[in-house]
């Protein structure tokens, strides 16, 4: 029964959708600590370090691996920021501000379409349970 | 969780605590241009706003790490500001009839670049409407989070 698709939105699909949605607030808190801190003389723009770690939780999506081993490598995904530029090239603020305010556009974006995505499986689960 | 969005404003409003300051020293420096002091008084000097960088970042590496990882969690903005005086020297102007002139008429008149001043204020309002913007991306982010199980997705 655990391979119906029905099924399927309960377990591993959910909870990688789970998994974007808190790496993406995380990103928002390490673009605006960007933003906050333009002015600051003594700091280097950060970044999230998500979509690297991505990788083996991917293979092991398309080779159809079964949702435990899924939960188990979603569970070794922690999303961590890092200093962008090394001290050696320090950006003038003008240069930061306008590719903070992309990625601020371009994340509450992801957000937001991974939301419907997340209302779209609920909409599948409860057409599962209701049949209308 | 990062369900904590209390504190992801807190770092924008402290990201428009420092552009609000510079833009106020930067008033400042603009008010007191021409101040004229007595010789020997304390002139006006222009201020400067130092920003100091989150204190979370600026801890050194953790045992020799190239890159430091940072937990976004624990990220709180700018954590401090300086307000430091420039060492410029006042000029010396002849003016006799200023009550403040010395034996020989002479008087500290400070020095003000308006130029500076001005792009100080300029860059600052800028920052801060981006702080703001980043504030309410929070907010929507928010709100959206709250719609999550609502019908109409």
């Amino acid at each position: 029964m655990s391979h119906l698709p029905v099924f399927a939105v309960d377990g591993a699909t959910l909870r990688l959708a789970n998994l974007a949605l808190d790496a993406y607030a995380q990103r928002h808190r390490v673009i605006s600590e960007n933003i906050a801190n333009i002015h600051a003389d003594d700091f280097q723009p950060l970044s999230l370090n998500f979509e690297q770690q991505l990788g083996a939780l991917r293979r092991a999506v398309k080779d159809g691996v079964p949702d435990t081993v899924i939960d188990r490598l979603v569970g070794q995904v922690h999303p961590y920021a890092v200093e962008t530029q090394s001290a050696a090239q320090p950006s003038r603020p003008s240069e930061r501000l306008d590719d903070q305010m992309t990625a601020l556009v371009f994340n509450t974006l992801n957000y937001e379409s991974m939301l419907t995505a997340v209302g779209r499986m609920e909409s599948i689960y409860r057409l599962a349970i209701t049949g209308s | 969780m990062s369900s904590a969005y209390g504190d992801l404003l807190a770092i924008s409003a402290a990201g428009m605590r420092v552009e609000r300051t510079r833009l106020e020293v930067a008033s400042d420096n603009l008010a007191n241009t021409n101040a004229v002091t007595g010789r020997g008084g304390e002139p006006f000097r222009p201020l400067r706003v130092i920003v100091h960088a989150d204190a979370a970042e600026a801890s050194p590496p953790a045992d020799g790490a190239m890159a430091r990882s940072i937990d976004p969690m624990a990220l709180q903005g700018p954590s401090a500001v300086d307000v430091v005086p420039v060492a410029t020297e006042p000029s010396v102007q002849y003016d006799p009839g200023n009550p403040l002139a010395d034996g020989h008429g002479m008087v500290q008149v400070s020095q003000i670049n308006p130029v500076e001043e001005m792009m100080t204020m300029m860059s600052a309002v800028r920052a801060y409407e981006a702080n703001v913007r980043a504030m309410n991306a929070a907010k929507s982010i928010a709100l959206r989070a709250l719609e999550i199980g609502s019908t109409s997705a």
